[in-house]
């Protein structure tokens, strides 16, 4: 039942703020904070009360929703199925935490159409939560779906001058990856007579490596084209550069972490067999991501473009060390999705800080900053240091574990990979520099105000998590940690079926596999 | 037969199936005399509903009763389940259209009795049309919804466009028409029965479909459908028809005449061979492609949902394909198709019936110029085309979303797997013409200088259906289970 | 077998026995006033030349229209004479009597409305 408020108070708050009339922005501004500081508490509480371990069906939610027709005799029953495990924590927490900081920072950029602004805002946190709790395929597809229209929204109304070609490119662009997802999602259901995850992590693990390499390549594209993955990156910068800096921060924070949660629960956990045969190629696209990334923010003059680029060459490291499938690969993948989210969207929200003042994101714009405004100044260092992966910083546990990770499972990637973090400390220290020193020449930069209180404490939580994840990643690790132990399982139980299938060996787990194990499955779901 | 037996005939089996068709004959009827009797303007609505609940409620009480389908009228029509949920979504066809068209005829107000009496005889085509379980039955069917669609294209007659849509659908109807006699007269000449009960028995049907003069007649009578279905290469008729159409009448043709068409050609499936399932796979790609590529590039909403319908007939096609391809498979293509086009009829429905109202609004345009600023104009009618939009570009929690999914799984079943895939990516191209909707009204401004026009009053009518239909894409959406258990 | 046939056939040679003989005797017998309108091609009273776009009354179309209509019912009302009786001595008479009200009466509906909204009436 706490799931189910969770997911859908904001959707009370969005019907509430429907409700006031177009002109009282100041009560659609109140409601939506409340409900999203609601929504944080909970998260939290959720976050504290979850046993690391424990039951796993602690806080499932679920109902019969409709059937579908399968290839046996009982019709496929799709369930409204949400539950909480260690792969989804992190993340419900980091959506629930993050959404209150970001309508707060929208007191400064957006103005006008308020009551939209909020709504979208509210359906699109449902949308987010929902597709990380969902634990039936359908309806993880339904959310993650849905929450694709609120962004288009966002950049379409309230972005910058080529918003329309922006969102428009971010809508067919994603919608294409998912929908050969969906294609896929009908084929698992129809054979193997169940929605429901978990059963179809057991079910579809023991499939031949043929066949779950199809099914890994429809759900890779989806969520490599969501992350992205480097040959489908393009609409992001674009995206990045047009959408308001709310848009951005959950852009970054949360919309894209779906990609790389569902290549985690649904191509590693799910397909196993396929992940480790694939794991050479999304290890090398990961680590060409990281420095394509990073040569790409290298060569921007514009701020918000820049840290976009720098999103591409982040997420390469959570791909890189999700697919070198070793304890602290996964592991500093799924912390390395946690720190891009709170330190890139600290970097957008001071970056949408900055040119609500002064209009303007072109680097060759500032110079001196610093000693205008020199609290921004401390965030902005404390951020980019963040970022970069300075040890005691949240960046830099995830980046170390990620490498290390990599190193196990291929010298040469996490090679490439390691040249990527020279990298992003060049271009990052490199706009710092551009922006906040060096003499302050610009006479509109003399003018331009420190932050206010209001922008101050809406990052304080974030600096405070980047902080406590720096120092003490194991408060957050070791609740996680024996989710990633099963998926780890899974990851050995592959390797040696695939061994074994390469040296042509019959072993139960291969050949004869699919029958008697989707059999199973559909009297599984009968019997319910 | 003995003269005796003509009697035996009308059983309570048949007049249950019957009790629909015959509601709305003599509501037609009723209608008609509104208009030579004093206060017949009052009393027509009033007869027009009553007509389209009374069937509406026979068609619900045979679900109720819950009786298998059988075959009445010496076999000549179905009788069951499936044909009265095709009635039902009949009767809302023409309820939404009809709703539409309350307000829609300013000048033309005076012939609205004729307009109703056209109207209400459509969907009597249709259910003969779904229901047909012989040739000539299926015709009859056809010429009673074409006949009165041919006048109501061009109902319009103070505009050159619609006369035009009037003449060209009659031309290429009445072609269609004579290509389906023709077809079904080879298929005589060769089975010696016009009922499809020749192609039930698969040994016969085998021999049957051997012959070359059979499958003549086959292919005739499937591109007569394939005319009304509006699928490549027949489908060149459509957008001209429906921009031209009144908008409530494109509605109608859009929804009613296409469901009834995919009704029958589900019942006729065993006509076709079933070697034939890849190529006409392709057909539909092909249809997708024409359609969604079509509405690409256009400029006029009401032109763009037209090539879209002709996509969407695409979308159907690739579901009978999956059928043809693997018999197990078949009773999961009818309720496909149903849920299909239960949400296509509440969508499409929908949203042209709210252009109907923009277009009385904008002086006769539906341009997508016109839609721009509509969110600051009129909110609530934006938000509800939005939706409508959505449905049709098959994003989740609409009921477009469902059919979509259950008709590509029917495919993929039917291992038409990268004709799913090609599917799937051409709806991708649907959307970009659908977003373009949505940015026009929400994302831009009116040009500078263009007048706005002034918000009138929105009918109650139009009011009522835009709920109605706005319930139904969502209910069909997130509350699926009611309706796929009916089936 | 073909003498079933044979009615039809007397029926078509005297049909055109008729034809032809009053064609013959029309043009024996018939006096001859030559003139350059009756040289002309006939062309239903309308003039051969100048544009073919010529605007009739709308009245030519409703009259035939309404002709058409409800003389093609009279095909349906001659088999139900053909039948009648003998059907009637089966005890099918109040069906037969039933159903012929009910196809005439749909008839009669359609011509009360034609009439009454001014279809009939030649100058409106």
């Amino acid at each position: 039942m706490e799931l189910l408020l969770l997911t859908f108070l904001p959707l009370v708050g969005a019907f509430l703020i429907l409700l006031t009339p177009r002109a009282a922005a100041g009560v659609q501004r109140g409601l939506a904070l409340v409900t999203t500081l609601a929504v944080a508490a909970l998260g939290i509480k959720l976050f504290w009360g979850y046993e690391a371990g424990g039951d796993p069906n602690q806080y499932l939610f679920e109902v019969p929703w409709f059937s579908l027709p399968s290839a046996y005799a009982a019709p496929t029953l799709v369930y409204f199925r949400i539950g909480l495990d260690g792969l989804s924590l992190l993340m419900v927490t980091l959506t629930a935490v993050l959404m209150p900081v970001v309508i707060l920072s929208t007191w400064g950029h957006v103005e006008k159409r308020v009551k939209e602004f909020m709504v979208w805002m509210l359906v699109m946190q449902t949308g987010m939560l929902g597709t990380f709790l969902a634990l039936d395929l359908v309806l993880f597809y339904f959310f993650w779906e849905i929450s694709l229209i609120p962004l288009y929204f966002l950049v379409g109304i309230w972005g910058g001058e080529r918003r329309l070609y922006a969102t428009v490119k971010f809508f067919l662009y994603t919608l294409a990856g998912s929908l050969v997802m969906m294609v896929a999602i009908i084929a698992i259901l129809y054979q193997h007579g169940t929605s429901n995850v978990y059963d179809l992590i057991n079910l579809l693990c023991r499939l031949p490596v043929e066949q779950q390499l199809w099914y890994f390549g429809a759900f890779a594209l989806a969520f490599g084209i969501k992350v992205p993955l480097l040959p489908f990156h393009t609409w992001l910068p674009d995206a990045h550069t047009e959408a308001p800096t709310s848009g951005s921060v959950v852009l970054a924070g949360v919309l894209l972490k779906m990609g790389t949660y569902g290549l985690l629960r649904f191509c590693i956990h799910m397909l196993p067999g396929a992940a480790v045969a694939a794991s050479p190629w999304m290890m090398a696209l990961g680590a060409i991501g990281i420095l394509y990334g990073a040569l790409l923010a290298w060569a921007q003059t514009d701020l918000k473009r820049l840290i976009a680029c720098s999103s591409v060459s982040h997420l390469g490291y959570v791909v890189l060390g999700l697919f070198a499938l070793t304890p602290a690969g996964i592991s500093g993948g799924m912390l390395q999705m946690v720190n891009h989210g709170i330190s890139t969207g600290l970097l957008f929200l001071l970056v949408g800080m900055i040119y609500e003042r002064r209009h303007s994101r072109a680097l060759d714009a500032f110079g001196g900053v610093a000693t205008v405004m020199p609290v921004f100044a401390v965030f902005w260092v404390f951020t980019v240091l963040s970022s970069v992966g300075l040890p005691g910083l949240n960046g830099f546990v995830g980046e170390y574990l990620v490498l290390l990770g990599a190193f196990q499972a291929s010298p040469l990637w996490s090679v490439v990979g390691l040249s990527g973090v020279i990298f992003g400390a060049v271009y990052m220290l490199m706009a710092t520099r551009k922006m906040l020193f060096g003499a302050c020449t610009n006479p509109e930069n003399k003018k331009l105000t420190d932050l206010g209180g209001r922008e101050m404490a809406l990052m304080v939580p974030l600096v405070v998590l980047a902080v406590w994840l720096g120092l003490r990643p194991g408060d957050f690790t070791s609740k996680v940690e024996p989710s990633l132990a099963q998926v780890q399982q899974r990851i050995l139980e592959a390797r040696q079926r695939n061994a074994t299938a390469s040296l042509g060996l019959e072993t139960p787990g291969t050949a004869a596999a699919t029958a008697p194990a989707t059999n199973s499955g559909a009297e599984g779901v009968a019997a319910r | 037969m003995n003269p005796q037996d003509l009697l035996t005939l009308f059983d309570a089996a048949a007049m249950t199936a019957l009790a629909p068709l015959i509601a709305l004959a003599l509501g037609t009827l009723a209608v008609l005399a509104c208009g030579i009797i004093p206060g017949g303007s009052v009393v027509r609505p009033i007869a027009f509903l009553a007509s389209l609940a009374a069937a509406a409620a026979y068609c619900v009480k045979t679900l109720v009763d819950g009786a298998p389908a059988t075959l009445v009228l010496d076999g000549t029509f179905q009788s069951g389940p499936t044909t009265a949920v095709w009635g039902l979504v009949f009767i809302a066809s023409t309820l939404f259209a009809w709703l539409y068209s309350a307000h829609y005829y300013e000048e033309d107000a005076p012939f609205k009795g004729e307009h109703d009496v056209l109207m209400l005889a459509t969907p009597i085509g249709m259910m003969l049309m779904a229901g047909a379980h012989d040739l000539l039955v299926f015709f009859i069917g056809l010429e009673l919804l074409s006949i009165p669609l041919y006048s109501l294209a061009a109902f319009r007659r103070d505009r050159i466009r619609s006369i035009e849509a009037g003449l060209k659908y009659f031309l290429l109807g009445a072609f269609a028409a004579a290509c389906f006699l023709y077809g079904a007269a080879l298929l005589y000449a060769t089975t010696g029965s016009l009922s499809l009960d020749v192609f039930a028995d698969p040994t016969r049907r085998a021999v049957i479909l051997d012959q070359p003069l059979a499958l003549v007649g086959v292919a005739l009578i499937a591109s007569s459908v394939f005319f009304k279905v509006s699928v490549f290469p027949f489908h060149l008729w459509v957008p001209d028809v429906y921009e031209g159409s009144p908008t409530p009448v494109t509605a109608l043709m859009e929804t009613g005449t296409k469901a009834a068409a995919f009704a029958f050609l589900l019942n006729a499936l065993a006509m076709l061979p079933n070697s034939t399932a890849g190529s006409i796979a392709l057909i539909a790609v092909i249809t997708m492609a024409a359609g969604n590529f079509g509405a690409l590039a256009q400029t006029d909403v009401k032109r763009m949902l037209a090539y879209s319908g002709i996509a969407h007939a695409g979308t159907l096609l690739l579901g009978v394909a999956g059928s043809l391809n693997g018999d197990p498979a078949r009773g999961g293509a009818i309720e496909a198709a149903l849920y299909y086009m239960a949400a296509y009829v509440a969508t499409a429905g929908g949203a042209f019936g709210l252009l109907a109202l923009l277009e009385r609004e904008n002086k006769g345009t539906t341009t997508l110029e016109s839609l721009k600023g509509l969110a600051q104009r009129r909110p609530v009618v934006a938000a509800a085309l939005t939706l409508f939009m959505l449905s049709l570009g098959g994003i989740p929690a609409t009921g477009g979303f469902l059919g979509k999914y259950l008709v590509f799984s029917v495919a993929v079943r039917a291992e038409l797997i990268p004709y799913a895939i090609l599917g799937v990516l051409l709806s991708v191209v649907a959307l970009g013409y659908y977003l373009r909707v949505i940015i026009a009204m929400y994302m831009q401004s009116p040009a500078e200088g263009s007048v706005v026009p002034e918000s009138r009053p929105t009918p109650f009518a139009t009011t009522l259906a835009s709920v109605v239909c706005a319930a139904l894409v969502i209910g069909l959406g997130i509350l699926p289970r009611w309706f796929l258990e009916v089936m | 077998m073909l003498q079933t046939y044979a009615p039809i056939l007397i029926l078509a040679v005297l049909v055109a026995g008729f034809a032809l003989a009053s064609l013959v005797l029309s043009d024996l017998l018939g006096k001859k006033r030559r003139s350059i309108g009756k040289a002309d091609a006939y062309e239903s009273g309308m003039d051969p030349r100048g544009s073919a776009r010529l605007r009739l009354s709308i009245h030519f179309y409703l009259v035939a229209v309404l002709f058409i209509l409800f003389d093609v019912e009279s095909i349906f009302l001659i088999p139900w004479a053909a039948t009648v009786r003998g059907l009637s001595a089966q005890g099918l008479g109040p069906v037969m009597f039933f159903e012929v009200l009910a196809f005439v009466g749909v008839l009669a509906l359609g011509l009360a409305y034609v009439w009454r909204k001014g279809g009939l009436e030649w100058d409106r």
